[in-house]
């Protein structure tokens, strides 16, 4: 029975599940849920995430919303040695841990605002307000520049090799890269840039966006 | 001493570590890290947390930073001592995952702008900022909503015992119970209860006490 994956293709949480199933070779159906429409809000799928978002996972009987704890049970799941997206030991765990956690508490909101005030409240016909956009911003450089530290001593963000922790950057440095227009803020830091590069040109990655075209 | 916590009592994020590390009885060695006078921010302690914020960990070799990761190592790798607050069954573990990510991505963002409105400005003898009290207040009705239909199917947020996702909540719950949002919680017989169970837990207790002293 094939993974049931609900949400847009286009839509950053959706991705990151997406981009994680496909590294770890799971198949899946995706269902494409229309956000224009508010079909996310209906009693059909406020059964599978009650709070109207996206995306929402159903595996023969089992369900569950919230990307980072989807892909945390398919990392822990389909843990192989060919593939160790949440580290080898407890401590590896720990460190993709603490930066799934920055960057869901510190890079993650701030891009969020940007999307909000820079694509989603445009087409809505309501006006960006600009001052919330600089002060984002000025914080995201804050931020990028502790990443850069971090990746200038350590090839991915927990250690030597790809983990969750890089993967859920994915979607939102992608609309950095893209709509966001602050491609400078990743080419202008070295290490962070390599990082970008590297990431981004994983095969996974590069179906989610072909799965988008 | 193996482990040690640098942070301050009364932040909401250290008392998230400290709860954890009370539930499952472990010492530690306390460094209190003054934030009045800046003490994040020297080059010292950025050494130790990256973006110069509290709480951060240190068991022998390894230092974590991000209170929720630090939780989590600390319910694996010690899984045998004090009270459980992981499941090893993959599915339960994924659901409780679910539920840490509701705590972080939902609640949080909510409630702690209105701990920190309500309860730590008036500490710190700043003025609360009334707009931001009222527009974060609807949003955490419509959260508490959602808790409220599950915890009436569910004993504990994460299935029938308690575990991290009850535990995440506790810091800025119990804040929120000295402030007028209390009536939040009141308002919903099975979140009330919810509330009561945990913050009535030994541990919880024990860090109410160290906040005291």
């Amino acid at each position: 029975m094939v993974v049931k994956v609900y949400g847009p293709a286009y839509a950053a949480c959706p991705q990151r599940v997406l981009t994680c199933l496909i590294e770890l070779g799971v198949e899946f159906e995706l269902v494409s849920i229309d956000l224009e429409s508010g079909e996310q809000k209906s009693p059909k799928l406020l059964l599978l995430q009650p709070f109207g978002l996206v995306p929402a996972i159903e595996d023969g009987d089992f369900r569950l919303f919230e990307s980072r704890a989807i892909i945390r049970y398919y990392a822990a799941k389909y843990a192989s040695s060919s593939i160790e997206l949440l580290g080898n030991t407890l401590e590896e765990r720990a460190l993709t841990d603490q930066w799934l956690e920055v960057e869901a508490q510190n890079y993650n909101p701030l891009v969020y605002n940007l999307v909000l005030q820079l694509m989603v409240l445009p087409r809505s016909g309501h006006r960006t307000d600009m001052t919330v956009v600089q002060n984002c911003k000025t914080k995201l450089e804050k931020v990028l520049d502790v990443y850069e530290q971090r990746l200038s001593k350590s090839k991915y963000l927990a250690g030597d090799s790809f983990t969750l922790a890089d993967l859920s950057h994915l979607p939102n440095t992608r609309f950095l890269m893209n709509e966001g227009g602050l491609e400078h803020l990743v080419k202008e830091r070295k290490s962070v840039h390599s990082w970008w590069t590297d990431i981004s040109s994983r095969p996974a990655w590069k179906k989610v966006m072909e799965l988008n075209n | 001493m193996a482990i040690k916590v640098h942070g301050l009592p009364f932040s909401i994020a250290t008392q998230r570590v400290l709860v954890t590390l009370a539930e499952k009885e472990l010492d530690y060695e306390f460094v209190y890290i003054d934030l009045a006078t800046g003490q994040q921010k020297t080059e010292d302690f950025v050494k130790l947390h990256p973006f110069g914020q509290v709480p951060v960990l240190e068991d022998g070799d390894l230092t974590l930073f991000e209170s929720r990761a630090i939780a989590q190592y600390i319910a694996h790798t010690y899984a045998d001592k004090g009270n459980p607050l992981i499941t090893s069954n993959p599915k339960k573990m994924a659901i409780l995952s679910v539920w840490t990510e509701v705590e972080a991505q939902r609640f949080d963002p909510q409630a702690y702008k209105l701990a920190y409105e309500l309860v730590i400005k008036p500490i710190l003898g700043r003025t609360t900022d009334e707009a931001i009290v009222t527009e974060h207040e609807g949003k955490l009705a419509e959260v508490l909503d959602v808790y409220e239909a599950h915890l009436t199917q569910s004993k504990y947020l994460g299935g029938d015992s308690f575990t991290l996702a009850d535990l995440h909540h506790l810091p800025v719950i119990n804040y929120l119970m000295g402030s007028k949002i209390k009536a939040l919680f009141d308002a919903r017989p099975h979140v009330s209860a919810w509330c009561a169970d945990i913050l009535a837990r030994p541990a919880w207790q024990k860090i109410i006490a160290l906040m005291k002293h």
